[in-house]
């Protein structure tokens, strides 16, 4: 167990910059996701961590010790792959039994050591079964104590439930969030899921590009979105695009006939995104009274669609833009609605 | 109606039957002559069957240090010695085809192809001329080497599409674990790649068993191969001992391609494609 520090890491495919002087720290047992879309390099970021690629330039220290260029089967890091990778000529013992007997460990702690490990994942009883023989969840709690059995000093986690159901998918989001914090162990989570991100780390890093977006607690990265990107990504789908307008007062735009201000660096002329999310705005058929820290826009209801617990509008503002509303009651279609969104609540870049 | 569904049917059945039929002659036809051949102790023309039959040719072939009998126990030995040095060259070959970006790939596997591509017969003549300087026309490491180089294309091909239909992500598990290159290789890569090496190792087998046109310029006389001496012996008019040579030559092929068709799956075809 042990920090990660990641110093300026680097590494560019032909024209594509994988990675991009990422930056960054995850702390001694802790649990970390990097999240990101597809081409964002989060698989690379942890591929250099392991050690299967070489970056340009920069730097992995793992405690204090500089992996940067050590090879990967002496880093101590255990990888949990996308596919698994169970060796399929081999049992779901041998498989475990791999690493601890390249530790040259005895007969009898291999045994004691793959009995835990099984226990650890729930899967007891299964020792002499071929991979093929296992369902997808079970294949992945295999992998898992595979890697879990080397007590690394670093656990990689590639997008590990992203070829499992949902149902199985929330299940071992959870159990895997319990093993780390029972064993304590330092952990990298790749995903691509933004609410998985957030249910299971102890710190988000937001990748795109191959550079670091936005790094820290998932409430912080949640409530507190450094640019429309990361607001987007996590789920802000309401996106206005406003041009900057200044007067003697100085520099602002105009949501639905409201004020409001724009960030430092714009210029007049500008365009401003502003950002809300479906779920932070309130619904009312009645007009309410805008004040300093809510504003109001008005619309009409296009469209509905029924989420299970509430219901999600589609509305049609006269300035042309086409916005998701969620709301706990049903309301029939074409009706003039007003929609109330917090100061707070409003992401503005 | 039913009348003409019915005599549609019997049309349809009619003619499976004398397409099966014939597919099947032209198939079982020349074996069964073979077998025929193998039994007749007398069979003049025109007799559509032989006048005597009996096991005379097939005793004498089998006994002790009959010349069949040498000939076979040079075959297998010539076959083994080809498989051996063919695998020893195809493993690392084909693991380094399949894994490394090696520059030229595509025409280092088509210079593999080139003997294949060109008329046979030039160029085991030249063979046999390039031989001859080194001495090894006639001799057994003469023959071998022109079976292995016959096989080594074949042999090349298969065993990278068998290393590549495995995922590299089953070694870099290994590796992460902290096994070195070598054990990756011996204890993950190889068993799993094992059914395409048994399938190319049969093939190589079987082609070493048969090849008849190279050992000929490069081996006969004093290289007497299975194949050799069954030609040998239909040239001297002796049915009987090439038919009998003939049927011990189709029983490994027979026998290998069963196994072969277990062990060539359907992914390491489509692995081919380099």
């Amino acid at each position: 167990m042990a920090t990660l520090k990641i110093k300026g890491l680097t590494k560019t495919y032909g024209q594509l910059k994988a990675l991009d002087d990422v930056d960054l720290t995850i702390e001694e047992g802790s649990l970390a996701a990097v999240l990101g879309p597809s081409g964002s390099g989060k698989s690379t970021l942890v591929r250099a961590i392991a050690g299967f690629v070489v970056p340009d330039c920069g730097e992995i220290y793992l405690g204090d010790r500089n992996i940067t260029h050590e090879r990967p089967e002496r880093r101590n890091t255990a990888m949990v792959f996308q596919s698994y990778a169970l060796w399929p000529h081999m049992t779901v013992e041998q498989n475990i039994a791999f690493g601890l007997r390249l530790k040259k460990k005895s007969p009898e702690e291999i045994e004691e050591k793959i009995k835990w490990a099984l226990e650890l994942v729930d899967l007891p009883g299964l020792e002499k079964r071929l991979p093929t023989q296992l369902s997808g969840g079970q294949q992945q709690r295999v992998a898992l104590a595979r890697a879990l059995v080397v007590d690394p000093e670093i656990l990689l986690l590639d997008e590990p439930l992203s070829n499992l159901d949902a149902k199985i998918r929330y299940r071992l989001r959870f159990e895997i969030k319990k093993l780390q914090k029972l064993l304590n162990i330092t952990t990298i989570y790749i995903t691509h899921d933004q609410e998985e991100a957030l249910s299971i780390a102890d710190s988000v890093v937001l990748l795109k590009d191959g550079r670091v977006m936005q790094a820290g607690s998932p409430q912080d990265i949640y409530s507190r979105p450094r640019n429309s990107f990361v607001a987007e990504f996590l789920g802000a789908s309401n996106v206005i695009t406003a041009k900057t307008l200044e007067d003697e007062s100085g520099l602002y735009t105009l949501l639905g006939g409201t004020r409001l201000p724009v960030p430092d660096d714009k210029k007049e002329g500008d365009a401003v995104s502003v950002i809300f999310r479906a779920d932070e705005v309130e619904l009312s058929t009645e007009i309410p009274a805008g004040t300093e820290d809510r504003y109001v826009l008005r619309g009409t209801l296009h469209d509905q669609m029924y989420l299970g617990s509430r219901w999600r509008y589609e509305v049609l503002t006269p300035e042309g833009y086409s916005l998701l509303v969620d709301y706990d009651k049903s309301i029939p279609t074409h009706s003039e609605i007003c929609l109330c969104i917090s100061r707070e609540r409003l992401y503005i870049y | 109606m039913q009348d003409v569904t019915q005599s549609n049917w019997l049309k349809r059945t009619i003619l499976r039957t004398i397409a099966i039929t014939l597919i099947g002659l032209a198939i079982v036809g020349p074996l069964a002559g073979t077998l025929l051949w193998s039994f007749a102790e007398k069979w003049y023309w025109p007799s559509v069957l032989p006048q005597e039959i009996g096991l005379k040719y097939w005793r004498t072939s089998l006994s002790g240090r009959s010349q069949v009998m040498d000939s076979l126990w040079i075959s297998l030995v010539i076959a083994v010695i080809v498989v051996v040095i063919v695998t020893l060259v195809s493993v690392p070959a084909g693991y380094a085809l399949a894994r490394y970006n090696i520059p030229w790939k595509r025409i280092l596997l088509v210079i593999f192809l080139m003997p294949q591509a060109f008329p046979q017969l030039p160029v085991f003549i030249n063979m046999a001329s390039i031989f001859y300087r080194y001495n090894l026309v006639g001799t057994i490491p003469g023959v071998v080497a022109v079976h292995v180089v016959i096989s080594l294309v074949y042999s090349i091909w298969i065993t990278t599409a068998a290393f590549k239909s495995i995922p590299a992500v089953l070694e870099e598990a290994a590796i992460n674990l902290g096994a070195s290159r070598l054990r990756v290789f011996f204890r993950i890569t190889l068993p799993l790649a094992m059914p395409g090496l048994i399938a190319s190792s049969i093939f190589v087998f079987i082609t070493s068993l048969d090849e008849f046109t190279g050992t000929f310029f490069v081996g006969a006389p004093f290289i007497q191969t299975l194949p050799i001496l069954m030609y040998t012996a239909s040239m001297g008019y002796n049915m009987q001992y090439a038919s009998v040579i003939a049927i011990l030559l189709t029983i490994p092929a027979l026998l290998f391609m069963v196994l072969l068709e277990r062990f060539l799956k359907a992914e390491y075809i489509s692995g081919l494609g380099v």
